[in-house]
C-alpha cells in the first residue's frame, strides 16, 4: 500500500513545480488570459440570457429539461464551446509540456538526480498542472457565480459543486492525455504537434463514435461530461441518453447512465496517467 | 558481488555494461570497478561514453545489456536507494530559474530526508551572497557551484561529478579540488568524469580512460605515465650561447634528441634517471646555467596514447 514514501516525494515535486509555475511570467500570463476569456464569456452569456424562476431549456441540442429551474443556467454554460471544448484543448496543450519542457530545459535531469522515483516525479509534475487547471476552473466558476448573483439568478450549491467537479475532471482528462504525449518524444515541437492533433481528435471523437455506434459515444470526453452533468438533477437528461432510452423513456443501457459518464471522465484521467507512468519509467533521461 | 582486496564492497561495479541509442552504441561492454573510498577519474574524449555511463550509474538511462551495482545495490532495482546515498552533479546541471539557491538546497534536503543548514552548504561552495537570488540570474559557474552544493547535501557515501569543472573560474576549480579532497577524507568515494586532464591529475587516485565506449586503460596516474614511456624532457637556459652546450649534450649517454626552442635547449632523455647525467655533464663543462626545468610525461601523453591509437 502506498505510504509516506510514495506521497511525500510526489507532493515535494508538485510543490516545487507549482512554485515554479507561480513565478513564471509565461505560465501566469497564459492562465490569466484563459481565465479572463472564460470568465468574460460566462459573464457575457449571463447578461444576455434570462433565467426566470420557471426557466426551462426544454431542448438545446444537448440537454432536455423536464422541470423549470434557474440551475439550467449551468447547463447552458456547459454546452458552450468556450467552456468544455476550450478547457479540454487548454488542458491538452498544458499537459504536453509536462515532461518535454523540463526535459528540454534540463531541469528534469536535475529533479531526477534526487532520490525520487520516476513514478513520483511523473505524477508530481502532472499534479502541479492539474492544480493550475483547477485554479482556472475555480476562477471561472467564481466569476459565473458572482455574475449570476448580480443578475438575481440563484444556483443550487450542490449542482454548482457537481458542475465544478465534472468540469475539472473533464479538463484534467485533457491534461492527462497531453502528459502521456509528452513522454513520447524529446523534441518539444513534435510533442506540441501531437497535442494539437489529439485536441482536434478528441473533439471529433464523440461525433464519429455516435455516428458509427451510438452507445460508444459516451467514451468521448465531451459526451461523458454532458452525461455526468445530467445526473446532477433528477429532471435533466442529455439527448444522448434519450437516444439510448427504451420506449418507456428509461435510460436502460449502462453506458448511457450518469455513472458511466462519471466513470468515463475518471478513466480519461487515470488511463493516460498510467500509460504515461509506464512510458516515463521505461524511457531514458540522457542528454 | 565482487569485493576489493581489503574486503570493502566497491562503490561501483559495471559488468559488461552496454548502452545503445537506436543504432548508435554509446557504451560497449564496459567493465569498471571503482574502489570504495577512492577518487576515481573517468577520463575520455567527447563522445567516449563517460556521461552515458554516469547517467546509467544513477538511473537516468537504462542499460541495454549488462549490470551495474552502485554501493552494493543493483541500479535497475534500487535506483532511488542509490540516489539517496549518492550526491550527483550531472553534466550540464540546470537549476530552476525561478527558485533561489537556498530553495534548491531545501529541495535537496527534503528529497534526502535531512535537515540542511543551507547557509553552511552555500558558504562551502562560495554562494553565500547569491543564496536568496533566483538561479535564473546565476552565471554558468555559479550554477555549477549550486549543483555541487546540492550534491553535497546529506553527506553522501558516493559523489558522482560529471564535468564538474565546466564553467568554473580558477578559484572555482581550486574550490572544487579542495571539496573533493575533503569528501575523500570524510570517507566518501568520488567518481569524477571529465576530459580536463589537469583536474584528474590533481585529485584522482585511480584513472580510467574510456574511448569509444570501452575502458582502454585503468591505473594510478604514475603507472599510466610509465606505460606510455619514461621519457623526460629538460628545458635548459645556459648563460652563454646555445650551440656549444647543444653540441656537448648530443653526445651524452641517454639523450635522444637536442633541439632549440624559445632561446632554450630542449633535451629529450630516454628516461628520467638520465636527466641527472645531462645536468652533471653541463656542470663538468664550462657551460654556466641560468636555469633548467624538467618535464615528465603528463596525462596528455597518456590520454593521447590510449585514445589516438584506436
Amino acid at each position: 500500500m502506498p505510504g509516506r514514501d510514495t506521497y511525500t516525494p510526489l507532493l515535494d515535486v508538485a510543490r516545487v513545480e507549482f512554485r515554479r509555475h507561480r513565478r513564471s511570467r509565461g505560465t501566469v500570463g497564459t492562465l490569466i488570459a484563459v481565465t479572463l476569456f472564460c470568465t468574460f464569456w460566462s459573464v457575457h452569456n449571463l447578461s444576455i440570457s434570462a433565467y426566470p424562476p420557471d426557466a426551462s431549456l426544454v431542448n438545446d441540442g444537448v440537454f432536455s429539461v423536464v422541470a423549470p429551474g434557474q440551475d439550467v443556467f449551468l447547463l447552458d454554460v456547459a454546452t458552450s464551446v468556450f467552456v468544455g471544448p476550450l478547457l479540454l484543448c487548454f488542458g491538452i496543450l498544458l499537459g504536453v509540456g509536462t515532461v518535454v519542457t523540463p526535459r528540454a530545459n534540463g531541469t528534469l535531469r536535475t529533479l531526477q538526480t534526487l532520490p525520487y522515483s520516476r513514478r513520483s516525479v511523473f505524477v508530481g509534475l502532472l499534479l502541479s498542472r492539474l492544480l493550475l487547471v483547477a485554479g482556472v476552473v475555480a476562477t471561472l466558476t467564481l466569476g459565473t457565480v458572482v455574475s449570476a448573483s448580480l443578475a438575481g439568478v440563484s444556483l443550487s450549491l450542490r449542482v454548482l459543486f457537481g458542475f465544478v467537479v465534472f468540469l475539472t475532471l473533464h479538463a484534467a482528462g485533457g491534461v492527462a492525455v497531453g502528459t502521456v504525449l509528452s513522454t513520447l518524444r524529446t523534441r518539444p515541437a513534435a510533442v506540441y504537434l501531437f497535442g494539437v492533433v489529439a485536441a482536434v481528435g478528441l473533439l471529433v471523437l464523440g461525433g464519429l463514435l455516435s455516428s458509427q455506434f451510438l452507445p460508444a459515444g459516451v467514451f468521448a470526453p465531451r459526451t461523458a461530461f454532458h452525461v455526468a452533468l445530467a445526473g446532477l438533477h433528477w429532471n435533466w437528461t442529455a439527448l444522448f441518453q434519450q437516444a439510448l432510452a427504451n420506449s418507456a423513456g428509461g435510460i436502460q443501457p449502462s453506458y448511457g447512465s450518469t455513472a458511466a459518464g462519471v466513470l468515463v471522465l475518471c478513466a480519461w484521467v487515470l488511463i493516460p496517467t498510467l500509460l504515461g507512468v509506464v512510458s516515463y519509467e521505461r524511457g531514458d533521461l540522457g542528454q | 558481488m565482487s569485493y576489493t582486496a581489503d574486503g570493502h564492497t566497491p562503490a561501483v561495479v559495471a559488468d559488461n555494461f552496454t548502452k545503445q541509442f537506436g543504432t548508435v552504441t554509446a557504451v560497449d561492454g564496459l567493465e569498471l570497478t571503482v574502489p570504495a573510498g577512492s577518487v576515481y577519474g573517468l577520463l575520455g574524449p567527447n563522445g567516449a561514453g563517460k556521461s552515458t555511463t554516469i547517467d546509467a550509474l544513477v538511473g537516468l538511462v537504462q542499460p541495454t545489456e549488462g549490470t551495474i551495482r552502485v554501493l552494493g545495490m543493483d541500479v535497475r532495482a534500487s535506483a532511488v536507494d542509490i540516489r539517496r546515498k549518492t550526491g550527483i552533479l550531472p553534466d550540464g546541471f540546470t537549476p530552476y530559474e525561478q527558485l533561489t539557491g537556498r530553495e534548491h538546497l531545501e529541495l535537496a534536503g527534503r528529497a534526502n530526508g535531512v535537515d540542511v543548514h543551507t547557509g553552511d552548504v552555500l558558504a562551502r561552495v562560495g554562494l553565500t551572497d547569491a543564496a536568496d537570488r533566483t538561479a535564473g540570474g546565476y552565471s554558468r559557474g555559479m550554477c555549477q557551484r549550486l549543483g555541487l552544493a546540492m550534491a553535497l547535501v546529506g553527506q553522501p557515501d558516493l559523489l558522482v561529478l560529471d564535468e564538474p569543472g565546466a564553467g568554473l573560474d580558477p578559484h572555482g576549480i581550486e574550490l572544487l579540488r579542495r571539496i573533493v579532497r575533503e569528501e575523500r577524507a570524510r570517507g566518501a568515494t568520488v567518481l569524477l568524469s571529465t576530459h580536463q586532464l589537469a583536474q584528474v591529475e590533481a585529485v584522482c587516485d585511480v584513472v580510467g580512460i574510456v574511448d569509444e565506449g570501452q575502458l582502454v586503460a585503468e591505473d594510478d596516474v604514475e603507472t599510466l605515465r610509465r606505460t606510455v614511456g619514461a621519457e623526460a624532457t629538460l628545458r635548459i637556459r645556459p648563460t652563454g650561447p646555445l650551440e656549444p652546450a647543444g653540441d656537448l649534450l648530443t653526445d651524452v649517454d641517454g639523450v635522444a634528441e637536442v633541439t632549440v626552442a624559445d632561446d632554450a635547449l630542449v633535451v629529450r632523455c630516454v628516461d628520467e634517471q638520465r636527466t641527472a647525467g645531462v645536468i652533471a655533464a653541463l656542470e663538468r663543462s664550462d657551460v654556466a646555467l641560468e636555469s633548467y626545468e624538467k618535464a615528465l610525461p603528463g596525462l596528455e601523453q597518456v590520454f593521447g596514447a590510449y585514445t589516438d591509437e584506436r
